[in-house]
């Protein structure tokens, strides 16, 4: 299979591990990627606040970028997959926006047509096809780790546009939430862990939009409280802005109080990487602020 | 108001009870002192006190969870009317600094996150293809085009 990787920014960046933890996975699943030079997605909780038509133009135009090569695209992050999802989805049925875009990008030689697809990693890597062979084939299991997942509210909301993420394609009120990262950890041996509220912001995008700070990581605080409760050993999520916030949260909440039992987060690429085999130092895991050592009890097991 | 209807049907918003199963949900709401979904629809739409709203700094607190539209009963596109709000607060002034910085940022390198040199050296000891700039002129070109001039001189 071959696909356009959207990295975003903020993984290529700032998290350059989660990318070579993609490309690892995705040589050993024999995906082949393709690197084309896209913008910022740009994010459905920044640009898009700020001015929708500026945000469904650039959009498009990376949308236009791999329709041109005849590719779906991957995508790493929960706000890129949102918007790029969106854009095809508003382009593809409002005739008006379709318009005011077409005209634009045609000045630049480029022609939207919503060809192509837009698959989150997670999405891809949950098909029986990877499953079966990530079971088969996994070099370090992931046994008795308890894992709880955080999927990133852009992933799975609204239910209209990305209710076809999970894994069934259809939206159950009752359990709002997709199931790829379960279904993942699960062929690599981890136990899942559900908690409370697990469908609640990590409250990133409050201190980016506005600074507040405080109040952005007492929303990720009441998170962490939960997934403690449930027992978890990590967290696997399937955005870097969460990841951030839960990894930097844990930092600042240690502060406020010494007796929290911290736990390591990680990107679902990383776990899945290093579940096939990459050695950790590969994935600069010492980017993580919370250490990650429980990788270690299980390389020694 | 003539904007709103552009983009939405204000009979959509008439069917609010009030319910504030969206301000219950909302994870701002419950951190941030009024910040409120269910006054927002209440008195921009409602009452129609636009001005006062679109002046109000606390409508960025939205972190697009997009949890109070999903939930309401009568499926009002929350989210969509808060974006809209505050893209129109934006064209006024009303923008938080951070965002203000962001979009620069954007328009000069096409991403919405600064690279240093530790970016560039952490990716070659990585083994990672060196960063390489989309098209910033393009994109600068395509946002002006699309608008965003309205709203930052940066363009």
């Amino acid at each position: 299979m071959k696909m356009a990787l959207f990295t975003g920014c903020i993984i290529p960046i700032r998290y350059p591990g989660m990318e070579v933890a993609t490309r690892y996975l995705a040589r050993k699943l024999n995906i082949d990627l393709v690197d084309l030079k896209f913008s910022c997605c740009p994010s459905p909780s920044g640009l898009k606040e700020v001015h929708f038509d500026a945000w469904l133009a650039l959009a498009a135009r990376n949308l236009c970028l791999t329709e041109e090569k005849g590719l779906d695209v991957m995508t790493l992050c929960a706000g890129c997959t949102n918007t790029l999802r969106e854009t095809t989805h508003i382009l593809t049925g409002d005739e008006k926006k379709r318009l005011f875009v077409h005209d634009i990008l045609g000045r630049h030689g480029k022609n939207f047509r919503g060809s192509m697809e837009i698959f989150h990693l997670a999405d891809i890597l949950a098909r029986d096809e990877y499953l079966d062979r990530m079971e088969s084939s996994h070099a370090r299991p992931l046994r008795g780790l308890k894992i709880g997942t955080h999927y990133g509210c852009h992933y799975f909301r609204p239910a209209s546009l990305m209710a076809s993420m999970m894994q069934n394609g259809e939206f159950d009120p009752h359990f709002p939430l997709p199931e790829t990262m379960e279904l993942i950890l699960e062929a690599l041996g981890a136990e899942i862990v559900t908690y409370n509220r697990q469908d609640l912001c990590c409250g990133a995008a409050l201190n980016i939009n506005t600074g507040m700070a405080d109040e952005s990581f007492a929303i990720t605080r009441e998170k962490i409280v939960w997934m403690n409760d449930a027992g978890i050993d990590a967290l696997a999520v399937a955005c870097p802005t969460c990841f951030n916030q839960f990894d930097s949260g844990q930092v600042l909440l240690r502060r406020i109080d010494k007796s929290v039992r911290c736990f390591p987060v990680f990107h679902i690429a990383e776990l899945v990487a290093y579940a096939l085999g990459c050695e950790p130092q590969a994935l600069n895991l010492r980017a993580h602020k919370i250490p990650i050592s429980i990788l270690d009890a299980l390389t020694n097991a | 108001m003539s904007r709103t209807l552009d983009l939405y049907d204000r009979e959509d918003y008439y069917c609010c009870l009030q319910c504030a199963i969206c301000t219950g949900s909302c994870p701002s709401a419950q951190v941030v002192h009024g910040f409120n979904p269910r006054e927002f629809i209440l008195r921009y739409i409602l009452n129609g006190e636009q001005d006062e709203v679109l002046a109000m700094e606390s409508i960025w607190c939205c972190t697009t969870c997009q949890v109070c539209q999903e939930r309401c009963p009568h499926d009002i596109r929350i989210t969509g009317l808060l974006i809209h709000i505050m893209n129109l607060a934006a064209r006024k002034g009303n923008l938080p600094e951070c965002l203000r910085k962001g979009i620069k940022l954007l328009v000069e390198t096409g991403w919405f996150v600064p690279t240093t040199d530790r970016s560039y050296r952490v990716r070659q000891g990585l083994g990672l293809k060196p960063l390489k700039r989309p098209d910033t002129q393009e994109i600068s070109e395509i946002l002006r085009e699309a608008g965003l001039d309205e709203v930052v001189d940066t363009l």
